[in-house]
């Protein structure tokens, strides 16, 4: 049964390392950024890229939930401790608004950008639809820190579900994780934690 | 194991909740989307028979729950909610109790207007709106019945 427990601890931790993609996205977009003018084929492959991350990430979302609530049932808990634990509810809910999030980026700004490029015929893309993508491209930038913002609150509320750390402690993580995301959506953060 | 059995189904109950909001903001996310082609379309009418299916059973698992609920016993969840705080009975789960039944109706009703108008939701932009107006409301409506069942359940839980 304890091995059982660890796998499971395993399984549900894995994915959660996986659900980095919105810090790489962030970077790779960055990168894009200091790359400059370039052939249409460099922004078709960015867009590929991250177009296949959102499908992956849906898997890991699932992967982390249905192995956390094995967790909580080999821990011994009763499954109603995931909507009586205050810090289980709230992973719970910061999980339902990064599902909902991916979404939105997934069924909406992805597609309209896929449509967009699907209209440029030339190596570069010209200015109208450059325009258009544009704001679609910051708006799916901000989704992504902000996912960002939120996988890091996870993580912190995933280290102290048994054993709660001092509430001050939580406020500091809480604004390290902020800054953080800030920085690498607005920089791509290129000395890893600055 | 019937414990275990009821304690599944209530989180069930939590489960498809939150997966009818993810959801219908997935319906609302391809209706704002703006072109929508053949593909969108099968997606959407896809996405609402989904709707309906997670309304249902969100009532359905709720409505075994209460079963369990509201036994006559002292140490039931009503009576222990009773004894600590008769608010989070009467009025929350009390409202959770009625208007949760407008879920699968209005879920119908959405899944309806998609399937009955189908490609005219392509051109016809009062359409739209009005289905994501449903949308929109049929969200804070969730998260509102959520809410009034969540405050019971952390009292005294089901299960």
């Amino acid at each position: 049964m304890d091995s059982l427990y660890e796998v499971m601890r395993f399984l549900h931790i894995l994915p959660v390392i996986f659900m980095s993609a919105p810090l790489y996205n962030l970077i790779v977009v960055s990168e894009r950024v200091r790359f400059g003018k370039a052939s249409v084929q460099v922004d078709r492959y960015l867009e590929n890229v991250l177009r296949g991350n959102s499908t992956r990430c849906y898997i890991y979302q699932l992967t982390a939930l249905f192995t956390g609530v094995f967790l909580v049932a080999l821990h011994g808990d009763p499954l109603s401790s995931i909507f009586t634990n205050q810090v289980i509810l709230l992973k719970w809910i910061l999980l339902g608004v990064i599902m909902s999030m991916l979404s939105v980026v997934h069924f909406n700004i992805q597609p309209r950008i896929d449509d967009l490029f699907s209209q440029v015929y030339g190596d570069s893309i010209p200015e109208d639809i450059a325009a258009k993508l544009l704001p679609l491209r910051t708006l799916r930038k901000k989704m992504a820190g902000v996912c960002l913002f939120i996988v890091i609150l996870i993580v912190i509320l995933a280290v102290q579900v048994y054993t709660p750390v001092d509430t001050y402690l939580s406020v500091l993580l809480i604004a390290l994780a902020a800054l953080f995301s800030w920085r690498v959506y607005k920089k791509g953060a290129p000395r890893g934690w600055l | 194991m019937v414990e275990l059995f009821l304690e599944s189904i209530m989180f069930l109950h939590g489960l498809f909740a939150t997966f009818s909001i993810v959801v219908a903001v997935i319906i609302a996310s391809i209706i704002l989307k703006g072109s929508l082609q053949g593909n969108a379309i099968r997606g959407l009418k896809m996405f609402a028979l989904l709707l309906v299916i997670l309304a249902f059973a969100v009532n359905l698992t709720g409505a075994y729950g209460y079963l369990f609920y509201r036994l006559p016993t002292a140490d039931s969840p009503k009576s222990l909610i009773l004894e600590v705080d008769p608010f989070a009975h009467e009025i929350l789960f009390e409202t959770m109790e009625y208007l949760g039944l407008i879920g699968p109706i209005w879920s119908v009703a959405i899944a309806w207007m998609i399937s009955y108008y189908g490609k005219q939701l392509a051109t016809v932009m009062e359409l739209r709106r009005t289905l994501l107006l449903h949308l929109i409301l049929f969200v804070a409506w969730m998260i509102a019945i959520s809410y009034t069942g969540l405050i019971p359940t952390m009292i005294a839980p089901v299960g």
